[in-house]
């Protein structure tokens, strides 16, 4: 730590080479057996922006907390500036220069703005009085008018910046930046934008987005990262151009098409409505996910919902299993108007919740994670015949039987999380992102489960980033774009891709260079 | 574990809290004098301020059915304003100022305990406003004030003659003269085990095992178990009733049966017998009022406050109160006025019969004679000084 | 010496039974009940109740005394304490201290502050065993403890309800979600919870003596073994109950009698400092 006070001039890495102030070399990182990061290398020179995009689970937070000494690599090196910074603890990374600004911002509520920027400042010394650098960094932000405010009262764009002004107040020469426009709309976007390319001026940024214009607008150089490797890298122009990065976001045609042989016959014409949402709305706090939504599901159909992160995708299946309350309009079931009953009266109706993430109970056992699905007396009556059907489709969990759930791979999980669903007997089964994190393989195995678990006459309601997979077994599909249904039919109308290139890359005008202004207006899921 | 913070604020938050409450109301003029009293309605100790405050009505009824106090030549009636201190010193101090600043009492009646008596005490003093006690001890009471006492007066026993009076009640019979004391952390209990200690050889007594222990003690078993090896045939205990029930308890469940057993504080009101019901018996304690029959302020007591109250523990701490508001509304009367000075100075010319015996204070305090109470079938009877109708036995019934 | 290991380890018994329910509702609940000691001092008074009403023996009573508490504990957390969960995770603490004064209120309404005690010829019986003194209740009060935690630990390790319990305390959300009332369950659990603490209540009507403010002290105590033991842990509970009661026995023994508070919440913070997670860690049974 230098004593000697501000500025830390971060000098480039020697060994790094080429003047980079950041460098990765062969950086990996596991969380209980999934890899987040898989033997990532990348250099960051002085004064670059670098953006990393990616899907969900890709590894971009990790790769920011890695950075920042959040996480600990489980092999490789870390250096910023002419330090090694691999092991080193957070605090000492950030006496370095190093600020971080988190997806989710999470000030003191109780202090004022100004308190909270000060409690940052108060770790660094520099030429600069803390006092004038609370101020200057509060004016850089455009808090000046709310410093005095408790930060637990301030509307979302304010959090943000109040975020950025914490980081800010450590007067760092890196910023690395998590999803700072996540849930901001139009202006507020603008504001931000104009904001980052303030800083930007005399920093080094990383910057985590899915927002396309931040991107655009912002970074140098993007670098995409999948399954926790780093696979494209590019102008933003070359990487919104390029058809690998479409491939990531949307799955292969070809793999998809793997899938036909394991997929019958599409039922269409069979909607006698099992589920309907009727202009449904739901809201978390300030922020509208879902606006005035419709959409049905009949019975035995496979119903896709595809769209960008933050369109509302994963509150649409809270919504209908009851984790999440709707704000107005109605979901019914059967018939029967559910709108009012709890996520357990509903569960025991026959609709089967697969979580986003896969919420197992990790401190019991596949058995009884499995067992628990039976809650209603004739799923529990049914409960041996069921579970050997669900051994049949996941033979491995057979074997598992009495394994705590938390020491199944990533893959297993999903089976577990899939088999649960199945062992309550229902007739609607919702399944969030179920192929997220899963390798290829597993991936396979789990769309041919689906597509088992189709034919028996089961009705499914898929959210997923995988579109091509998806597609192949949806009967019909609803893109949603920033809360509402932009697309509702045939998911062979979306094959043609451009519809949803548009919902998950932004509208295109011209010769496609130059992503049009195409903010996402909803905060995205914890953990997107 | 910042849960686990929380709780421990919140527990000593809770310990803390509290809250008075106070009813509207005016005193001085020609209306009722208003008396205030600050008293232990609820909270551990309630069951000595209800007897208290049972005294002091009594005699508020008496006065004012005679028509009220003489003050000046004008009949006034005495209205008596009682707030609740649950039990604690911080509240009762500010429930004495309250009384007196905004319930404009023009003096204050105590309340129980050292700790509460001498925090009401403290804010006499400030006041300038007379307050005439019961119930604390006159050592603990003398100790309680660095400069000396002005305005707070007390009448109840004094533990140099308390401490000496087990002694006294052993040589009623035949022991091996060996002592086990139990004495508990608190200020009386420290003091108390000391005077007990001093006293024991100049009654030829001697402490054979001397057992420490904080309030709210539960398992005694290592105590009884020394206090058996020490082979003492009298116990001498100075404890809170909870903790005394527990310990008579396990006397029993650990079959120790001593010849004599006193439980100071803690045997010392007709919970004892409630609680232990037949373990109860042959434990002695002090009582707090040694009637002497042939005195007509004895004779009236026992006519009145006697039929309410049958347990002789708990009529002594009645007739501390009634006592304790006699010398005050005699003051007033003698006085002549409601100036708070004025009664201060009339209280301190007090030199009267009351059914406590004739009092008339030196610094402030006068020193009650209290008698040896015996548990006998389910009453405490006197059995020191001896010459009443109960004779002493042991060894102690509810321990054999 | 080995007196006071042999009554240390019987205390512990008991201190584990008045500090299970404060570990259930914790490890199943997140709660720290405030209002666990007043549960405890309740059930000491319904019990008190029973005996003097209906003439029964103080541990026959429980049959009463199990029924009502949890009755009267059930809508203690269907109807304020969950609700108050969903809005801010500290507001049913808050809650359970409101619960708590309320309950003290209720029985010095009902009650004078004099002690008291649960009758029973075994209160203040005693036997000897190879030379070391026994208090019957001593022996009864391990006894219960040992079998409620054998059993609840049983229950809550191999049975389908302990499955669902578990699963709700990890994560209610997707309990839910897989159909399960997770409102009821809770209300159940603290409903377990509070007759547990009764059932610590009625042992120590027989063993000690209550007023309707003892129940500060023996939450501070439970409090002390749930942190010894590992929050939430219930076999932990039983571990952390004996080392309290063995080291205090010990302690007072070696060091004498006033340094007992000392001893146990000098081990208590000790505990927090160099085992924040207990003995056995945190995971729930």
């Amino acid at each position: 730590m230098s004593l000697s006070g501000h500025p830390v001039p971060l000098t480039p890495s020697a060994s790094a080479g080429s003047g980079a102030i950041v460098s990765l070399q062969g950086v990996t990182k596991r969380f209980s057996g999934v890899v987040a990061l898989d033997g990532v290398d990348l250099a960051v020179a002085a004064g670059e922006s670098v953006g990393v995009i990616g899907p969900n689970g890709a590894g971009k937070s990790t790769l920011l907390k890695v950075l920042a000494g959040e996480h600990r690599v489980d092999a490789g090196v870390v250096s910023i500036g002419d330090r090694e910074t691999t092991g080193m603890a957070r605090h000492r990374i950030a006496a370095l220069g190093v600020g971080f600004a988190h997806q989710i911002p999470q000030p003191f509520r109780g202090l004022s703005v100004r308190e909270n920027v000060r409690v940052g400042a108060l770790h660094r010394r520099g030429p600069m009085s803390s006092r004038e650098r609370v101020e200057q960094v509060i004016e850089i932000c455009g808090l000046a008018a709310k410093a005095d405010r408790a930060a637990g009262t301030l509307p979302l764009l304010d959090l943000k910046r109040l975020e950025l002004a914490r980081a800010l107040s450590l007067e760092p020469q890196l910023l690395l930046l998590d999803e700072i426009a996540a849930g901001l709309v139009g202006e507020e976007l603008d504001q931000v934008i104009e904001l980052l390319l303030m800083i930007r001026e005399d920093r080094t940024l990383i910057v985590v987005e899915h927002v396309e214009r931040v991107v655009a607008d912002i970074v140098e150089r993007v670098v995409v990262l999948d399954w926790g490797k780093l696979v494209a890298e590019g102008t933003p122009a070359q990487i919104a151009a390029d058809p690998h990065v479409h491939e990531i976001y949307l799955g292969t045609k070809d793999q998809a098409a793997g899938d036909a042989q394991t997929q019958g016959p599409r039922r269409r014409g069979a909607r006698q409505g099992l589920l309907r949402v009727e202009h449904a709305s739901a809201a978390y706090g300030a922020a509208t996910v879902l606006r005035e939504v419709d959409l049905e599901v009949g019975a035995g159909e496979v119903v896709a919902v595809l769209g960008a992160n933050g369109a509302g995708k994963t509150t649409m299946t809270r919504l209908i299993s009851g984790l999440t309350r709707s704000s107005g309009g109605r979901v019914s079931f059967d018939g029967q108007d559910v709108t009012g009953l709890s996520a357990h009266a509903r569960a025991r109706l026959g609709i089967a919740h697969c979580q986003e993430g896969r919420r197992l109970f990790g401190g019991l056992t596949v058995a009884e994670n499995l067992m628990l699905g039976a809650q209603t007396r004739p799923a529990r009556e049914a409960a041996p015949e069921t579970l050997a059907e669900v051994h049949e489709l996941f033979p491995i969990l057979a074997e598992r039987h009495d394994q705590l759930a938390e020491t199944l791979s990533g893959g297993q999980q999903q089976m577990v999380a899939v088999g649960r669903a199945l062992m309550a007997q229902p007739r609607l089964l919702l399944c969030d992102e179920v192929s997220l994190g899963l390798s290829p393989v597993a991936t396979d195995a789990l769309y041919e489960a689906l597509a088992k678990i189709r034919d028996s006459g089961l009705s499914i309601l898929l959210v997923e980033q995988n579109v091509h997979r998806c597609l192949r077994l949806a009967d019909r599909a609803y893109v949603l774009d920033r809360g509402r249904v932009s697309f509702e039919g045939d998911p062979e109308e979306l094959s043609g891709e451009e519809r949803l290139r548009e919902a998950y890359f932004g509208r295109r005008e011209g010769d496609g260079a130059t992503p049009a202004a195409h903010p996402q207006s909803e905060l995205s899921q914890p953990g997107g | 574990m910042k849960r686990v913070a929380m709780v421990m604020v919140a527990l000593v938050a809770g310990g803390l809290s509290a809250c008075g409450s106070s009813e509207g109301g005016s005193g001085g003029g020609k209306g009722p004098v208003v008396v205030g009293a600050s008293g232990s309605l609820t909270g551990p100790l309630s069951p000595i301020g209800a007897l208290l405050q049972k005294g002091y009505a009594q005699r508020v009824k008496e006065v004012n059915d005679a028509g009220g106090l003489d003050v000046g030549g004008t009949k006034r009636k005495i209205e008596l304003k009682q707030l609740d201190n649950k039990s604690e010193p911080n509240l009762a101090a500010q429930q004495a100022r309250t009384l007196v600043t905004r319930e404009e009492a023009v003096a204050l009646l105590g309340s129980n305990t050292p700790p509460i008596n001498n925090a009401i005490g403290a804010m006499a003093e400030t006041l300038r406003v007379p307050l005439v006690m019961g119930l604390n001890p006159i050592r603990a009471f003398l100790s309680g004030s660095k400069s000396g006492w002005n305005y707070a007066w007390d009448q109840f026993f004094d533990e140099r003659q308390a401490t000496t009076v087990q002694y006294e009640t052993a040589n009623l019979t035949q022991t091996n003269k060996k002592v086990a004391l139990f004495t508990d952390n608190e200020q009386d209990g420290i003091a108390q085990g000391r005077l007990w200690t001093e006293n024991a050889k100049k009654y030829g007594y001697t402490i054979a095992y001397h057992a420490k222990f904080p309030v709210g003690t539960t398992d005694f078993s290592s105590f009884i178990r020394r206090t058996k090896a020490s082979g003492a045939d009298i116990v001498i205990a100075q404890m809170i009733p909870p903790d005394g029930v527990a310990l008579w308890k396990q006397f029993k469940a650990l079959s120790y049966s001593p010849k004599l057993a006193f439980c100071e504080k803690c045997g010392t009101n007709s919970g004892w017998g409630a609680a232990l019901k037949s373990s109860a018996e042959g434990t002695s304690g002090l009582g707090n009022w040694l009637p002497q029959p042939d005195r007509p302020e004895t004779k009236q007591v026992m006519e009145t406050l006697g039929k309410q109250i049958p347990n002789a523990h708990d009529l002594g701490l009645a007739v501390s109160g009634y006592t304790a508001a006699s010398i005050l509304f005699d003051a007033i009367q003698a006085a002549g006025s409601t100036e708070p000075e004025a009664i201060n100075e009339a209280i301190g010319k007090t030199d009267k019969m009351y059914p406590v015996g004739r009092v008339k204070f030196t610094d402030n305090a006068y020193g009650v004679e209290v008698p040896m109470l015996q548990w006998q079938n389910g009453n405490g009877v006197q059995v020191y000084p001896a010459g009443g109708d109960a004779k002493l036995q042991t060894p102690v019934a509810g321990l054999k | 010496m080995t007196n006071a290991i042999v009554n240390g380890i019987l205390l512990g018994g008991l201190y584990a039974t008045i500090a299970l329910g404060l570990s259930l509702a914790f490890g199943v609940l997140g709660l720290v009940n405030l209002a666990h000691g007043e549960l405890l001092v309740g059930g000491a008074f319904v019990s008190y109740l029973v005996v003097d009403r209906l003439g029964l023996d103080p541990l026959l009573s429980l049959v009463v005394v199990i029924p009502v508490v949890f009755a009267i504990a059930y809508p203690m957390q269907a109807w304020v304490l969950t609700p108050l969960l969903r809005r801010n995770e500290d507001a049913p603490l808050v809650a359970t201290f409101g619960f708590s004064l309320l309950i003290i209120a209720l029985l010095q309404q009902g009650y004078s502050s004099d002690p008291k005690s649960l009758p029973a010829s075994y209160a203040d019986a005693g036997v000897s065993v190879l030379g070391i003194d026994i208090r019957v209740a001593y022996l009864i009060a391990f006894a219960v403890g040992v079998v409620l935690i054998g059993v609840t630990h049983r229950v809550l390790l191999k049975t389908r309800l302990g499955a669902m319990v578990r699963a709700a305390a990890a994560d209610p959300d997707t309990a839910s979600a897989v159909g399960i009332d997770v409102r009821r369950l809770y209300a159940a659990t603290f409903g377990v919870a509070a007759a547990m603490a009764a059932v610590g209540g009625v042992l120590i009507g027989i063993t000690f003596s209550f007023t309707p403010t003892s129940g500060l002290a023996w939450v501070l105590t439970a409090f002390a073994v749930v942190v010894l033991g590992g929050i939430g842990s219930i076999l932990g509970t039983l571990i952390g109950g004996i080392l309290l009661g063995v080291v205090e026995g010990v302690g007072v023994h070696l060091l004498g009698g006033e340094w007992r508070s000392l001893i146990i919440y000098g081990l208590f913070f000790l505990a927090l400092t160099v085992r924040p997670n207990g003995i056995l860690g945190r995971r729930l049974a």
